[in-house]
């Protein structure tokens, strides 16, 4: 009773929280409930940011290494798609990609700062020859594909299908090869082993190449830095970058582990294809670099504003430094920090959006410990995201017609409960935060009618007719097989 | 929706599961889902909804924010052989029932589902899924054919604020200073009208 008391005494933070009661309570049934609830719990602060001693470990020898390792800094990629002529041909390149692809094993090793990583969608196991009842064992999202859930999506309008770049969204696209490397030598050597295995196999065509690097000083077109915030994922041995965030569980990135709700993810069948394995979200955003611009410069009074504005949406500093822990003005120092650039959380630091915006972009990416509908954690995907094509030199505000935008690259194990929801619910909503009518303000599906609410004091200021900086030039989902997976597929007699 | 109990009515098939439902009006969506009680269980399912609502917290704003949820009605009928389970709520119904129950914990609903025959094919060592979950929610709904809230337009979030504009509004006018300002700027005018009852 005194433990009640003393819980009850302790306001919102305890009363808000069904647990609180039930840990007061004791006995076995709040032990359950704490045993598996635990990471779930964490959203409201309470979580242990100390690494569970009683994680399953994961099975590293058996997981693409690209599938859990965060992107090399600075770095070179490159993505090519491939379609499958013969099904024999796409499991004999299948085979011959096995040795070139390296495990999730010994992550801080230097040589797996490069990797290759293997990448199948629905038409692309369809074509192998994968028996009909796996094939049916997959998710719904991912065998309907990215393009025939684009209107679900808010990939409307110009970032419809019927604009994206082929063969994006066509059921052409089977296998799916990225090559990431801190260095463009690299890169070429990987690429090269690569292209050795698919050119000499007759029945595999090349049907599509994107190269991107790191733009200067690691920033995204619209002049920003980006892939700052990586998640830890229990068992993986890769630590994440914020301090104040409990680990992850596995099963939200990997096939086969509990996930945060303590139950395992769906997974196709049989064990062997789906274990180990992920989903990998793959978009291709072209970003309106000179209208964000032009739009900056409109609404802000003088230059520092303008910066001030942009950060503000974005909800960091060019350099990478949140908002959060400098409100007023850029610190590079913090930004280039990688101790401290993402070392903070909002309910205490920030619960009304007076430093970083409720709807700014990288809060409703990951709103950490803010006050939200729903429950952060169940929604988060490791983002992987590159570059391409060349920076709009500084200060130019027209337009020049180049290709430039964020390969978007994110992984997850349920493609609806978490990459789904973060685009309708996160980006395309603002519910979540109590903003119904405002959208993400860099990367949501405004079109000129667009409204962003920046909390300040003594008045609030609001940006109005927002246009849409990102269009959505196609996507897929691909399934990233474990290498026992890649060998079974290989193997198929189908 | 299943209006009768059969053999095994609600084994788990994703293929059966039907996205997208629940009537909105406005911003307000709701979900009703209809329950069948296990002979014997009628008490216990009584007292366990009971508490499963009345714990502390449960009924704060906060909660309530986090969950979107308006409103909340549970109810016996039929003699208390059948249970509806109904919320109205700001988000879309799918993407958010992970969270809803997540919240609880799988554990707490635990206390009631265990109640009904939908939920039969588990037990406590064997707890459903969270998809199965979700599944068994989903079959046993039945989407509104009307649904008209009084303030379509205001989320929960929406409503806090405005209640608390009110409480601030207020103040403001049982202040005389605040009272006299409202009546000296006439950019405030549209306030000053609300100040008049």
């Amino acid at each position: 009773m005194d433990i009640l008391l003393a819980l009850l005494c302790h306001g919102e933070a305890i009363a808000g929280s069904w647990s609180g009661l039930d840990q007061a309570m004791g006995g076995p049934r709040a032990l359950l409930h704490l045993a598996s609830n635990r990471a779930i719990r964490a959203d409201y602060g309470e979580g242990d940011v100390n690494v569970d001693t009683d994680a399953r470990t994961l099975e590293l020898e058996d997981i693409q290494n690209g599938a859990l390792h965060p992107r090399p800094s600075p770095y070179f990629a490159v993505y090519i798609l491939l379609r499958i002529d013969v099904p024999a041909a796409g499991r004999e390149l299948l085979r011959r990609l096995q040795p070139r692809l390296a495990s999730a094993t010994h992550p801080t090793d230097p040589e797996k700062q490069a990797w290759v990583s293997v990448g199948l969608t629905f038409q692309g196991l369809k074509a192998l020859g994968v028996p009909q009842a796996s094939l049916a064992s997959f998710p719904q999202a991912f065998r309907e594909g990215m393009a025939a859930r684009a209107e679900s999506l808010g990939d409307v309008g110009r970032s419809a299908p019927e604009h994206w770049e082929a063969p994006l969204g066509s059921p052409d696209v089977h296998i799916a090869i990225s090559a990431i490397s801190p260095d463009a030598d690299r890169l070429a050597a990987l690429i090269d082993q690569a292209r050795m295995a698919y050119t000499q196999v007759a029945g595999i065509e090349a049907i599509w190449r994107q190269d991107a690097y790191a733009l200067e000083h690691e920033r995204t077109s619209f002049g920003f830095k980006d892939s700052i915030s990586h998640p830890a994922i229990e068992g993986s041995g890769i630590p994440g970058t914020n301090p104040k965030e409990a680990p992850y569980k596995a099963g939200e990135f990997l096939l086969g582990y509990p996930d945060e709700t303590g139950s395992l993810p769906p997974m196709p069948q049989p064990d062997v294809l789906g274990r180990n394995g992920t989903f990998l979200v793959f978009r291709k955003l072209h970003t309106n670099v000179a209208e964000f611009r032009e739009y900056i410069r409109a609404q802000g009074r003088d230059r520092a504003d303008e910066e001030l504005l942009a950060a503000k949406m974005v909800g960091r500093w060019p350099s990478g430094a949140p908002l959060v822990l400098a409100p007023e003005r850029d610190d590079p120092e913090l930004g280039a920090d990688p101790k401290r650039n993402n070392d903070f959380l909002y309910k205490t630091e920030d619960p009304r959006g007076l430093k970083c915006p409720l709807g700014a972009h990288a809060r409703r990416m990951n709103p950490r410990d803010a006050d939200i509908i729903g429950i952060q954690r169940l929604h988060r995907i490791i983002r992987r995201s590159t570059s391409y094509g060349p920076m709009l030199p500084d200060g130019v505000m027209e337009d020049d017609g180049e290709d430039r935008g964020i390969i978007f690259v994110g992984a997850a194990t349920h493609l609806e409960r978490q990459f789904e929801f973060l685009k309708t619910q996160w980006v395309d909503d603002g519910v979540f935060i109590g903003a119904p009518d405002e959208l993400d303000p860099l990367v949501g599906a405004a079109d000129g009618e667009g409204q962003f609410t920046i909390p300040q004091r003594p008045i609030r200021r609001r940006l109005n007719n927002l246009p849409a900086f990102v269009v959505n030039r196609g996507g897929e989902y691909c399934f990233i097989p474990s290498l026992s997976a890649l060998r079974w597929l290989s193997e198929l007699d189908t | 929706m299943t209006t009768e109990a059969t053999e095994n009515p609600c084994a788990y098939d994703p293929e059966k599961y039907v996205p997208n439902m629940g009537l909105r009006d406005g911003r307000v969506n709701e979900i009703r889902s209809f329950f069948h009680v296990k002979p014997g269980h009628e008490k216990a399912i009584r007292e366990q909804v009971v508490e499963f609502s009345n714990m502390p917290g449960r009924r704060t704003l906060r909660v309530n924010q986090k969950v979107g949820a308006h409103t909340q009605v549970l109810t016996l009928f039929d003699n208390d052989t059948r249970f509806l389970f109904g919320v109205d709520f700001d988000t879309d119904w799918d993407p958010y029932i992970e969270d809803s129950v997540g919240l609880a914990g799988i554990e707490r609903y635990w206390l009631w589902w265990q109640h009904l025959e939908e939920f039969g094919a588990y037990s406590l060592d064997n707890m459903p899924s969270m998809e199965e979950a979700k599944f068994l929610m989903n079959v046993s709904r039945a989407t509104a054919i009307v649904h008209v809230n009084a303030f379509p337009h205001l989320t929960v979030a929406d409503k806090a604020k405005q209640d608390e504009l009110w409480n601030a509004f207020q103040k403001v006018v049982n202040d005389p200073e605040g009272a006299k300002a409202l009546q000296e700027n006439p950019a405030l005018a549209p306030l000053l009208d609300l100040a008049a009852d």
